[in-house]
């Protein structure tokens, strides 16, 4: 998947995580997490949603550290491989400014079983969304605000 | 933060800024002289002395030096 800004760790073709500033391509996706031995894919996507707590939200704008990112989603992609002993494991989170309804993170593994790809699944995107340093800022009626997110612990 | 450069007193940290921290100051990175040995809530306090806006905005951040999260 090409990228003007990418950073993708790839281990025995079994983690793939990638930030881009690109449309994230579900369907290639579902297509590179299935796997002969895997019995179970689970998919996370997160999309923009057309509201936040306060009311309409227009377009979000996404900002990483890119280098603490990659290094986290490493370790988060190897506890979860570790736990659940996936098959596959892939992350991709979508960078910029872009608009609702469009896909901004995709988790998807890949299991023996669904019992361990349901798991997994959830583990990666919660783990994720509070421990990857990948800032959010909403753009809503009344202006824009960033929202709070993670902490940072490893 | 990395440590740019060092003698017996101080070092030359750099620091980079994200999100609406870097809105505010202006800046994606700023360099502040600090000493060897410090604490996060020394390096907040110095970060705040250089921009008191911040101080009053009252943000709520976190801080990583060299890529690994800290507490405090």
């Amino acid at each position: 998947m090409k990228s003007h800004f990418s950073h993708q760790l790839v281990e025995d073709n079994k983690i793939v995580f990638l930030i881009t500033e690109h449309r994230i391509d579900l369907n290639k996706v579902l297509n590179d997490i299935s796997d002969t031995s895997a019995g179970a894919v689970a998919l996370f996507v997160g999309n923009v949603r057309d509201h936040n707590s306060r009311g309409k939200v227009s377009a979000i704008y996404y900002e990483a550290y890119k280098e603490m990112a990659q290094n986290i989603m490493a370790l988060i992609e190897k506890e979860t491989v570790d736990k659940w002993g996936l098959k596959k494991f892939i992350a991709i989170h979508r960078i910029g400014t872009f608009g609702v309804g469009e896909t901004s993170i995709v988790v998807a593994v890949s299991s023996e079983h669904r019992k361990e790809a349901f798991e997994a699944c959830k583990y990666g995107i919660d783990n994720i969304k509070s421990r990857v340093p990948i800032w959010k800022k909403e753009f809503t009626p009344t202006g824009e605000i960033w929202v709070e997110g993670i902490s940072l612990h490893g | 933060m990395s440590d740019d450069k060092n003698n017996h007193n101080y070092a030359l940290i750099t620091v980079r800024l994200f999100a609406n921290l870097r809105e505010m100051v202006g800046k994606s990175e700023i360099k502040l002289q600090v000493g060897n040995t410090i604490t996060v809530g020394y390096l907040r306090k110095k970060i705040y002395e250089v921009y008191p806006l911040l101080r009053s905005a009252n943000i709520p951040f976190v801080v990583a030096i060299n890529l690994k999260g800290c507490l405090g």
